[in-house]
């Protein structure tokens, strides 16, 4: 079988009944890597050796009759921000720091390896994360990530993550998000992405750029796939405090049949790019085959304004060394290297005020999403903007409620395909849920891909 | 072009901390672009300001004692 853009099931059923190897699956996935990585800006290091160790255990271990899971053997690739051990350089997308390495892996990343999986990149982001305030694709040393799709942007902060996975290059890869870093690629990739409740994945062992909103999250081809990285890197970890002491385990129960009770926010759509509001429309009509629809309306405050509060602050303090000493004018966005500079202005009680003003938010949204199992959006208010252009507008949305609402208050979201444009750049719908509901916002994501085949196109 | 006889605002204030502190690192463009970002705090603080909260309303991050106990 050809496993490129296969399914993990598939995938997983195939190791398992001994018809791949896990061997030629990571020669597969690593030669596609090494040719075809450059063309998307997507790779940082190929970890050949390591992933050749781990596919040679696991082929060992399941001929010997011990499966591990449905991602025993599979390939996969990380955010340059995860930590590795054994001497494997973790860049945080930026050039000052090429040669970084760290002693041992991330949680994440040592959650994998016990689940089985094969770790064969490091796969390329924006700098830092995008904490500096990038305002253009060209924001990492390793170039401006690369959409398969038409060649236009990735989407970031994850942005290898989500053309690795796009182009076929591993069928499923680590991102995180702060705020839009896992639903941005996906969208200009063509995937699907599962940013999880905050504190539902440990984060030891990732760059920290905003503690009270980074998430670790999958990208990959389905929900259910997403599903399944989810169960193998979600739980408890007494080296994140933050992560949360609830277990968690993936639950695919059929949806054929199931409705579901979807909210969307007034308006939520009207400042979109025409087709992106066109295809959500559509979408509308598409979901209530499987649901009902209600129109909601969101108190009045000022959403964006925390959030990014509390971003740039945090941000300015994980980052004080490098600002401080002047090491940003190493980035490779020219604005990367002045920007962050402005945070210094930033009053302590204006941060503090930030953090009363979350406690509204979270239970404002709670109070709005106990009605629903999800509310509905655009993924993405745009679409893949060219790589030779700034962010304006809707790049850089000035009204992104769902979007700061959703980090500010720590929701899963998966991001799915949603159609095209005329000139085929992929356009993007997100079912966002209760906080520790990533069962039900994957299960109507799963539905929604049930009856829709736009996650099925492929771009190469 | 602002009148020198005005009281500075809050932005020409915080930009001019920001100065003191790093314009040696700068090219007179990077200045103006950075007056820009200083602009986009006072903004971003002129909304949080504009919500009353009670003085019950805590920040939503809760401070929990440490020991460690064997």
């Amino acid at each position: 079988m050809n496993p490129v853009f296969r399914p993990l099931r598939e995938l997983a059923d195939a190791v398992r009944e001994r018809r791949v190897s896990p061997v030629a699956l990571a020669e597969t996935f690593l030669e596609r890597l090494e040719r075809l990585g450059p063309r998307y800006n997507a790779v940082v290091t190929l970890t050949r050796d390591r992933a050749l160790t781990q596919a040679r255990r696991a082929e060992g271990e399941i001929a010997a009759g011990h499966w591990r899971g449905p991602l025993h053997g599979i390939p996969y690739g990380a955010k340059d921000l995860l930590a590795t051990g054994g001497g494997i350089p973790t860049t945080w997308g930026a050039a000052p720091l090429r040669g970084q390495t760290f002693a041992e892996d991330a949680t994440v990343i040592r959650r994998l390896e016990e689940a089985g999986a094969v770790l064969v990149a490091k796969l390329s982001m924006v700098e830092l994360a995008g904490g500096m305030g990038y305002r253009q694709p060209n924001a990492s040393f390793t170039g401006p990530g690369i959409s398969p799709w038409g060649g236009t942007w990735s989407g970031g902060s994850s942005s290898g993550s989500g053309s690795a996975v796009g182009a076929g290059l591993v069928p499923f890869a680590i991102g995180s998000e702060t705020w839009g870093s896992i639903l941005s690629p996906a969208a200009y990739c063509g995937i699907t992405g599962l940013r999880p409740t905050y504190g539902r994945v440990s984060r030891h062992g990732a760059m920290a750029l905003c503690w009270t909103l980074d998430k670790l999250g999958p990208l990959a081809l389905t929900a259910d796939d997403c599903g399944l990285v989810l169960d193998a890197i979600a739980g408890p970890d007494p080296r994140d405090p933050t992560a949360a002491s609830r277990p968690y385990r993936y639950e695919a129960n059929e949806v054929v049949g199931r409705r579901f009770r979807f909210g969307v926010v007034r308006d939520v759509a009207e400042t979109a790019e025409p087709p992106v509001r066109e295809a959500f429309e559509h979408s509308l009509e598409v979901l209530r085959k499987i649901g009902t629809i209600e129109e909601v309306t969101l108190a009045d405050l000022p959403y964006e304004a925390i959030t990014r509060t509390i971003l740039l602050s945090e941000a300015a303090s994980a980052f004080e060394d490098m600002i401080e000493s002047g090491t940003i004018a190493q980035l490779t966005a020219p604005e990367d290297r002045y920007q962050p500079y402005a945070r210094d202005v930033i009053l302590a009680k204006d941060y503090i005020k930030a953090l009363r003003l979350r406690g509204l938010v979270v239970r404002e949204a709670d109070r709005l999403l106990a009605r629903f199992d999800a509310l509905v959006a655009p993924g993405r208010p745009a679409t893949p903007p060219p790589l030779d252009r700034e962010f304006g507008g809707l790049h850089r949305p000035p009204h992104d409620p769902m979007g700061a609402i959703g980090n500010l208050a720590g929701l899963p979201a998966v991001g799915v395909p949603n159609g095209f444009t005329s000139d085929s750049l992929p356009i993007s719908l997100q079912f966002m849920g209760r906080a520790w509901e990533e069962n039900t916002v994957l299960a109507a994501a799963r539905a929604w891909q049930g009856i829709t085949d736009w996650h099925l196109r492929r771009a190469v | 072009m602002s009148d020198p006889t005005e009281e500075p605002s809050e932005a020409d204030l915080l930009f001019a901390f920001v100065r003191r502190r790093y314009a040696e690192r700068l090219t007179a463009e990077e200045l103006d672009a950075l007056r820009r970002s200083v602009d986009e705090v006072t903004r971003l603080a002129e909304a949080l300001r504009a919500v009353r909260l009670s003085n019950a309303d805590e920040p939503f991050q809760r401070f929990e004692p440490y020991r460690d106990d064997p």
